[in-house]
């Protein structure tokens, strides 16, 4: 059984179509990249997957059952994060709230609660980060402190939407090499424009703008990525070598 | 000072007055914090302005029709949950309305209030002790009141503080792991309406929203985690209120607008302060 499954979606936002008739399986294990261009249907997709929205026509299952019902069992990464820098909370305190909805609600956090929130930054390489005011990161320290907010809980399936937005090509490339070390327990779905980051650590690639086919990663090049885009694209594949000058154009 | 000191000795009016600063100290430090870092100061002011409509319809009741139990005070905690609920379900659900929304209950609240007062005999005196309050008029009864609210608001925002601080920060991530984010998101407008409430009895309702926010704000300026700002804010919300009265005493000035004064300059001088301390550290 697929672990997502979406058979024959349609989906419009005021009666402008955003998807339509599509149809995704993605199994256990799986790291699928969700590429195309702006307004192309990817973040609906990620919210449609997470229960945020219904499709008008067809259905989406998420380990067999209605999104919203195991939400819990999926981590997310939203694109836009809040990035209030006089917010005060601490990189430990955003990622202990990735523990909502377990154990006991009632005051202040457990002592096991923040092991949990150190492992899960370490995993990220971020576990300095911890007492760091979050509004103070960088872009970068931001998004590994919000994967791990995303990951403290122990998510079957990890959702990225944009995770590589505000990184740096080196911290894109170090990022995609740590969600790459998740599998196969994790299931990731990936949410980018940036061609440059479908490393080969991805299974398969979806291509969407508005209807979604899908391509395993090997394929992907110049041509069918413009014919995607509607519009001639450049495309840079960094190979995870970024420090020998591996760039391809 | 010692002229105030000696009156604080020997009159039971100052003593409750001081007791009534303690007990609202204790929400605004609390409350006040979770104001400002969800920046939700004018719906607190929409709050505010709405209690006159509460307090003029329950003084219009108590006073014209004999309905004697009834004081100012409960009319206010009734408006001003109300308005809470209004503000709070529009924000949720029609998010475009939202300051449409603010500036209706602001106005509409106050022109119930003032509607009210002008069919009550006497409202004249009562309309400035509710719009600038008159913290030398609290009654035991009054401090009853507040202790009560205080212990509710208190327990409830300390009890439930991972979820209010999850709320704040991220709602929408809140509702994703499963929390019910627009429930916490009401209680957090309920916990902001009884404080509004505490406070209008020192300050009035028209200079609330100035002793809400402003020692948050001055707490903010020199700690970057929320339980810090509400411990500090609460102190300086202690200190403000006692300080104003004392200030006020001897020349014989409205304690209320002394006191939002005096939270004012304390904040001027923190932005200073805080810049200082951040730079060196």
């Amino acid at each position: 059984m697929a672990l997502i499954d979406i058979k024959g979606v349609d989906f419009s936002y005021n009666g402008r179509p955003v998807l339509s008739g599509v149809d995704l399986a993605v199994g256990q294990g799986e790291f699928l990249a969700l590429v195309g261009p702006n307004g192309g249907g990817k973040t609906t997709l990620v919210k449609l997957i997470l229960g945020l929205i219904t499709p008008q026509k067809g259905t989406v299952r998420v380990f067999g059952r209605l999104p919203a019902k195991v939400r819990r069992r999926m981590g997310y990464l939203p694109q836009h994060a809040p990035v209030d820098p006089s917010f005060p909370v601490s990189a430990l305190e955003v990622v202990l709230m990735g523990l909502m909805g377990t154990g006991s609600g009632l005051g202040l956090w457990r002592r096991e609660q923040k092991r949990a929130a150190l492992t899960a930054l370490d995993k990220l390489e971020a576990a300095d980060l911890a007492g760091r005011s979050f509004g103070r990161l960088s872009g970068g320290q931001r998004q590994r402190v919000l994967i791990a907010r995303a990951l403290v809980a122990g998510p079957e399936l990890l959702l990225l939407d944009e995770p590589t937005a505000a990184v740096d090509p080196r911290g894109g490339v170090d990022l995609m090499n740590i969600l790459a070390g998740l599998q196969p327990k994790v299931t990731v779905v990936l949410v980018t424009h940036d061609l440059g980051f479908v490393s080969p650590a991805v299974s398969r690639v979806a291509c969407i703008n508005q209807s979604l086919s899908i391509h395993p990663t090997q394929v992907i090049n110049g041509s069918l990525i413009s014919e995607l885009y509607g519009a001639p694209v450049r495309m840079v594949r960094h190979d995870h070598d970024l420090e020998h000058g591996g760039h391809h154009e | 000072m010692s002229e105030f000191l000696a009156a604080v000795a020997g009159h039971a009016f100052l003593q409750q007055a001081l007791l009534a600063g303690a007990l609202a100290s204790l929400a605004c430090g609390v409350v006040g914090a979770y104001v400002v870092v969800k920046r939700i100061s004018y719906i607190a002011g929409a709050i505010a302005h709405s209690v006159l409509g509460g307090m003029g319809m329950a003084r219009y009741l108590s006073v014209v029709h004999g309905w004697d139990w009834l004081h100012p005070l409960h009319g206010a905690v009734a408006a001003a949950l109300v308005a809470a609920g209004i503000i709070g379900l529009v924000s949720l659900h029609a998010r475009q309305r939202e300051d449409t929304i603010i500036g209706a209950v602001w106005a509409v609240g106050m022109a119930t209030g003032v509607v009210f007062i002008a069919l009550t005999p006497g409202y004249d005196v009562q309309l400035m002790s509710y719009l600038f309050g008159n913290i030398l008029m609290v009654t035991p009864e009054n401090l009853w009141l507040m202790a009560g609210l205080d212990a509710v608001v208190l327990g409830a925002a300390l009890l439930l503080y991972r979820q209010l601080l999850a709320v704040c920060f991220d709602q929408e991530f809140a509702r994703l792991r499963g929390l019910p984010a627009d429930f916490y998101y009401l209680l957090l407008l309920g916990l902001t309406a009884l404080t509004v409430v505490l406070l209008s009895t020192v300050v009035g309702i028209i200079l609330v929203i100035a002793l809400l926010t402003l020692p948050a704000a001055t707490a903010a300026n020199f700690f970057r985690r929320l339980g810090p700002i509400m411990a500090l804010a609460t102190l300086l919300c202690l200190g403000i209120t006692w300080g104003g009265l004392a200030l006020s005493y001897g020349p014989d000035l409205p304690a209320g607008a002394i006191i939002v004064l005096l939270a004012g300059a304390v904040y001027l001088v923190s932005l200073g302060l805080g810049r200082l301390v951040h730079n060196r550290g």
